[in-house]
């Protein structure tokens, strides 16, 4: 599916990352392989650090401090939040909604309108295609787009393929009005066929969580894992990731008009720097502007590495400055989405850190 | 080239002798898709070639020859 919406910007982005650190070189001794091999990997995938928060930590704990940074900057008023659109994979309760509870935590409106997507890790995309249509649609003129993942604490340990990279994180973009010839032009493929390549069998209603799924087995690399875990094929991501997002650049840059050339920065999901680094030299761009550094210093947080990325990598330079920027994210489903946008003249941009303390306030 | 190769697949599974003639390495899964990102990253900085992500398929990773070949295809 492609499309083109105008009249929309983001103005304004805040990512939030826990501030408790783990270290990689820590977590060794928990993987069932020599730890001179796991060195090895870590220095390939780019496996430094990570951040995970507390298990007293939620995603909504990590988005409301964010959208209470964004109030006490001056950013935006409570009184603005026309609408809220949550994207996440991971819920705070089975009901109600992430957004909701978001609008409980911060005390909105009643008027403001509240939508949740469940989304991986295209999430930032689609919530943005979201929260766009609705402003496009609408005489709305202030719309939060929230991305916020966390649990990485329950995650497994003895897992060398999915724990390294594993990170909490959220991203708040206030989508607002912009002027009429400022496009933002969107790509969206899916192939559920390969959604086996990134699963967790059970834990929903297809495979129900029992003590049975919660057993642990050894697969045939000799990692640890049960039924209600992520199971990854590292193999049939990449090649899906290869195969498809030079594809989806290709369209998209056709969609917007635009050259390969004009674009200034790639701004994508960040699963593994090794991955990052064949994708840019797979679509010839340089490496430089396709930043590969989140999964090394925050983990890969899903819908939320986008924001994080841009918080972290362009902070500075979005304040001042506009860029043609080309964002693009896959992942499970298989799916993959991007977005070509000016992007910059930002009020504010800036990743922060949550405290992990118990409390929200900025 | 061989040799060298053999080093490498060595020192990630010191308990498999890979001078016998495996052909299925990725297939029967004593190589699994990171150790095959850990034989890039040294077969890169060895024999300083650059592997095109279209080239890490695992029928080029499946025996020692088939890296050999692969190695050859950066080198010429």
């Amino acid at each position: 599916m492609k499309s083109i919406i105008s009249g929309v910007k983001i103005s304004s982005i805040c990512a939030v990352v826990p501030a408790r650190v783990l270290k990689f070189e820590d977590e060794l001794k928990e993987f069932p392989f020599p730890e001179s091999s796991s060195r090895r990997l870590g220095k390939v995938m780019g496996f430094r650090e990570h951040r995970i928060a507390d298990p007293k930590t939620t995603l909504i704990d990590l988005a409301a401090y964010g959208i209470n940074c964004l109030f006490k900057e001056g950013v935006i008023k409570k009184e603005d939040i026309d609408c809220l659109v949550f994207s996440s994979q991971v819920r705070e309760h089975l009901v109600p909604g992430n957004s909701k509870v978001l609008h409980g935590f911060l005390n909105l409106s009643r008027n403001t309108h509240c939508i949740d997507l469940y989304e991986n890790c295209t999430g930032f995309i689609s919530g943005l295609y979201t929260a766009c249509s609705i402003m496009r649609a609408s005489n709305l003129n202030c719309v939060l787009l929230v991305v916020s993942n966390s649990g990485c604490c329950y995650a497994n340990k003895k897992d060398r393929n999915t724990y390294p990279l594993a990170g909490d994180a959220a991203g708040i973009a206030v989508i607002s009005r912009a002027d009429e010839k400022e496009t933002i032009d969107f790509a969206f493929f899916n192939d559920s066929d390969l959604r086996d390549n990134l699963i967790t069998p059970a834990g929903g209603m297809r495979m129900p969580a029992t003590e049975e799924t919660a057993k642990m087995h050894i697969d045939d690399m000799g990692n640890y894992r049960s039924l209600n875990q992520l199971h990854m094929d590292g193999t049939g991501v990449f090649h899906y990731v290869m195969e498809n997002v030079p594809f989806l650049i290709k369209e998209i840059c056709e969609l917007a008009d635009v050259k390969k050339e004009d674009i200034k920065y790639h701004l994508t999901h960040q699963p593994n720097r090794f991955m990052l680094e064949k994708l840019a030299d797979l679509i010839n761009v340089p490496r430089e502007i396709m930043f590969n550094n989140i999964v090394e210093n925050f983990g890969n947080s899903s819908s939320s590495t986008i924001p994080v990325n841009i918080a972290y990598n362009l902070s500075d330079k979005l304040i001042d400055n506009s860029y043609k920027v080309c964002l693009s994210a896959f992942g499970a489903g298989m799916s993959v989405a991007g977005a070509i946008m000016n992007l910059g003249k930002m009020d504010y941009c800036k990743l922060i850190e949550h405290p992990c303390n118990g409390s929200n306030e900025y | 080239m061989e040799d060298k190769i053999i080093s490498i697949l060595h020192d990630m599974h010191p308990e498999t002798d890979f001078s016998k003639s495996y052909t299925n390495l990725v297939s029967d899964a004593i190589l699994d898709s990171f150790d095959v990102v850990q034989i890039i990253s040294e077969l890169e900085s060895s024999f300083s070639i650059s592997i095109s992500a279209l080239d890490i398929l695992p029928e080029n990773f499946d025996s020692v020859e088939s890296i050999c070949n692969l190695v050859k295809k950066y080198i010429k």
